[in-house]
């Protein structure tokens, strides 16, 4: 909690200091408004040049004008989820096998490894996955490639469970040890503890957790241009995963460098930018708001 | 309108119809008080009657309290404390205050003591040293630390801590101390060893402590004043007010009726 | 059928140790097969020369130089203005609606992929102002993504130091700045040490926002100006692997080997930062 200054009896150097610090703070906020109006002005063009219809498509193919943004969407959302339905469940089991299981040595050398896993650079996750992962999907599935939807999937679960794991474990850790010991007074095993009571006590951390391992997936760029295949294509149908797939994040790093400044396609890729920022702010807004909220209400609906 | 200020030639402070607010509660309310210089006043009373705010408001520590209001006037050498041209920080400086728990400041116990002087630019090393051992002397803790200066003033025990914090607010050379319950939590030898450094400090400053029980007010109050609720109930020399109180309740705390 | 609770309890604790062992294998794996494939690589041409063949032999050195550049850019751009924000935020703030506002935005900054990054930095850095792909554009784009966590990790380790300090600070007539600089900035540098080295390690190793701003795959020498590109070690890594045919094999391994150890080693040094100072923490 900051200590109030006092400005009347401050000497020049301190007031030219504080000014300074003031001033610092102000321009974090001034960056996120100036970064969304740059992507505002650089994107709504292609809002004017492209009907809403040619957006809306489901074909996209720059080259003969037709920026169909759906395919995009849609891999983007489907290697997301597909990410999360891996990392979701192995992610929380994790949380919990640092949190009530592990011993102290474990959790020693786990942790610190957790660390490592977020820090890899997501080129080089995507090298190996070229190099290992792809091949095995391959050989295992059958598709004629090993560049698929599930190839960028299985990657984009790794990368996205240290985000999970962290959270959730946190969560869990801020459960009052009280409700452990209710539960035990009450000759409940561990097992019926950590289900029944930790666990639902922990929601909404695990909830944020979620949130925030998916605005990690949806922003992954590099993993999933080297290893998902990026054909631009629809992915429905049930082989959606053994088809390579590409997403929004994908489009603007494979084909912004090719683009000529100012034409329409240029626009339409800063209108994906945007709305990527949007999404992820949405994600990340969603997510304070649920700590927010739990840090008011207290972990103690549960016993209510 | 304000009372009229009746000034006696020794009144170091004047209160006059202050009241102070934490948001929508009254911790003070409307206190006439004078206090003298050289002089130790005690303040007692039960818990949460306003006895800690009381001091804070002397040094203006009120201020960082974020729902604080004051009501009335502070008068300090018979000048508001509040006044537009008084520097906060300076006032803090002739007012020096000493906690109920002990805070050293994560450095060597030199640089604690020498936390305040060196605010202010202007001291060399030399004036720094004498002022350390000066104010470490008078706070009756030289012999044990004088040779341990730079080491961190945390692996102090609670006693010593504690006279370093009275040393590092005499370091500053101020008019006034206050002291909150300085030595709740001290060992009788060490609560001895502070009572004997204050009388002796009484003699150029001008003290007000808020004791933590009332065998500590007698021992060593020249003034006591009862507090009750955030009002001043009566004030008087501690001889008057601990054998002929004029209040009944002051009266009934002091024998232990309630506390 | 009714499982008996502790038949229930040893499936369910076996199931999640096995997740959480699965989640470990990986990491272990990956780690030790690049470091197997690509230790062939290493030698000291390989990380001080130049490259040669069309990258195809000799060394990786300007990639390295280049991502050490970077680096230190993204490094000066967002310290001062990181850790002058997280001062803020925690010593100067007033609790209101608008701070709230501010920590909001530092929040959600923190989570924008690194292309819209990369993408805002091409628009305003090498477009707008007219850097062109130069190293100056880079390093500004890097340090405006390092710039959320440096600020969040700053205010973070100023708010754990206790507020019991800047009392005694006040009540000795310290002003607030004194207060920050005497005890508690120096109480919170570990803190902030880590935040920092932690941030720098994924401006070290991010592609996506040096794709259109600096990254250059084949530059004849070094550069030796900030409105210069410069090649560097991720995005090296990406065409390498995607995009040359006939690269050998080992010198893929060997650069991503190169990358892994530059990046692993900064999050060791956060890590041996934050394990040092806590053990001398005095409070």
């Amino acid at each position: 909690m900051p200590i109030p200054a006092v400005p009347k009896d401050v000497d020049w150097r301190e007031f030219f200091v504080e000014q300074l610090i003031r001033l610092t703070g102000v321009s974090a906020i001034a960056l996120v408004l100036v970064i969304f109006l740059f992507l505002v002005r650089e994107g709504v063009p292609s809002l004017l040049e492209v009907p809403l219809s040619n957006l809306l498509g489901q074909r996209w193919y720059p080259t003969f004008e037709i920026y169909g943004l759906m395919p995009l969407i849609l891999g983007s959302l489907l290697v997301t989820v597909g990410a999360i339905a891996i990392s979701l469940p192995l992610g929380v089991a994790t949380a919990i096998f640092i949190g009530e299981i592990a011993p102290e040595w474990v959790r020693e050398i786990l942790k610190p490894s957790i660390e490592v896993i977020a820090g890899i650079p997501s080129v080089v996750i995507g090298f190996i996955g070229i190099q290992l992962v792809s091949p095995l999907v391959r050989q295992f599935s059958g598709a004629p490639t090993g560049l698929t939807a599930l190839t960028g999937v299985l990657l984009l679960a790794y990368m996205a469970l240290p985000t999970i794991i962290s959270i959730a474990e946190d969560a869990l850790d801020a459960v009052p040890d009280s409700y452990r010991h209710a539960a035990f007074a009450l000759s409940a095993t561990h097992w019926q503890t950590v289900w029944r009571v930790v666990l639902p006590a922990a929601r909404p951390g695990i909830v944020t957790a979620v949130m925030l391992g998916v605005g990690r997936a949806i922003g992954e760029t590099m993993t999933v241009m080297m290893v998902a295949g990026n054909a631009a294509r629809m992915p429905l149908g049930l082989d959606a995963f053994l088809r390579p797939v590409r997403t929004m994040t994908a489009t603007i790093a494979a084909e912004m460098g090719e683009v000529a400044r100012g034409s329409t396609h240029y626009h339409v890729l800063f209108v994906v930018g945007l709305a990527l920022f949007i999404i992820t702010f949405l994600i990340n807004l969603a997510a304070a708001l649920t700590i927010f909220r739990q840090q008011r209400g207290g972990g103690g609906r549960f016993l209510a | 309108m304000k009372k009229a200020q009746v000034m006696t030639a020794q009144a170091k402070f004047l209160l006059d119809d202050v009241s102070f607010y934490y948001g929508g509660q009254a911790a003070l309310q409307h206190l006439n008080l004078e206090i003298a210089d050289r002089e130790i006043l005690a303040i007692i009373g039960p818990g949460m009657s306003g006895k800690s705010t009381l001091l804070r408001i002397l040094n203006r520590l009120a201020d960082l309290a974020d729902e604080g209001r004051l009501e009335g006037q502070v008068l300090l050498d018979g000048k508001s404390i509040h006044d537009a041209d008084v520097s906060v920080t300076q006032l803090r400086t002739r007012v020096g205050i000493v906690f109920a728990v002990p805070v050293p400041l994560p450095l060597s116990i030199w640089e604690n003591v020498a936390y305040g002087p060196q605010l202010r630019r202007g001291k060399d090393r030399g004036e720094l040293d004498a002022l350390v051992e000066k104010s470490l002397r008078a706070a009756a803790v030289w012999d044990e630390v004088k040779d341990r200066l730079q080491e961190p003033a945390m692996a102090l025990s609670g006693g010593q801590q504690q006279r370093l914090c009275l040393a590092r607010v005499l370091a500053l050379q101020p008019e006034v101390i206050l002291l909150d319950e300085p030595c709740s939590g001290l060992d009788p030898i060490s609560t001895m060893k502070v009572e004997t450094a204050l009388r002796a400090l009484k003699r150029d400053h001008c003290i007000v402590i808020v004791p933590h029980n009332i065998q500590q007010a007698s021992r060593i109050g020249d003034q006591v004043a009862f507090l009750l609720m955030g009002e001043l109930v009566e004030q008087g020399t501690a001889e008057q007010m601990f054998t002929k109180p004029r209040d009944s309740r002051t009266d009934d705390y002091i024998t232990g009726r309630f506390g | 059928m009714r499982i008996p609770r502790y038949t229930a309890q040893k499936v369910a604790f076996g199931l999640i140790t096995v997740a959480a062992v699965s989640v470990l294998i990986p990491l272990v794996f990956v780690i030790g097969y690049i470091l197997v494939q690509g230790i062939g690589a290493m030698s000291w041409e390989f990380i001080t020369a130049m490259p040669r063949g069309g990258m195809r032999e000799g060394g990786i050195f300007p990639a390295l130089i280049g991502t050490i550049w970077l680096t230190i850019g993204a490094g000066v751009t967002s310290i001062p203005l990181g850790v002058g924000a997280g001062v803020y935020l925690a010593e100067y703030a007033p609790d209101n609606s608008f701070t709230r506002t501010i920590r909001l935005a530092i929040i959600n900054l923190a989570g924008v992929p690194s292309v819209v990054y990369g993408l805002f930095g091409l628009g305003l850095f090498v477009i707008f102002l007219r850097f062109g792909m130069s190293i100056l554009a880079g390093s500004l784009t890097l340090g405006i993504m390092t710039l959320p966590v440096i600020i969040s990790t700053t205010e973070q380790a100023l708010t754990t130091v206790p507020q019991s300090f800047r009392v005694v600070n006040a009540s000795l007539g310290g002003t607030t700045w004194q207060g920050v600089r005497k005890v508690i900035l120096p109480q919170a540098l570990p803190g902030i040490m880590t935040g920092v080295v932690l941030g720098l390690e994924r401006a070290a190793g991010e592609t996506a926002p040096i794709l259109f701003t600096v990254a250059a795959f084949f530059l004849p020498r070094l550069p030796h100006s900030v409105f210069q590109q410069t090649m560097a070690l991720p995005y090296h890594l990406f065409v390498i692997s995607t995009q040359v045919p006939g690269m050998p094999i080992k010198i893929q391994y060997g650069t991503a080997l190169v990358l892994l150890v530059f990046v692993l080693t900064m999050n060791l040094v956060a890590t041996l930062i934050r394990r040092y100072y806590r053990r001398r923490r005095q409070w």
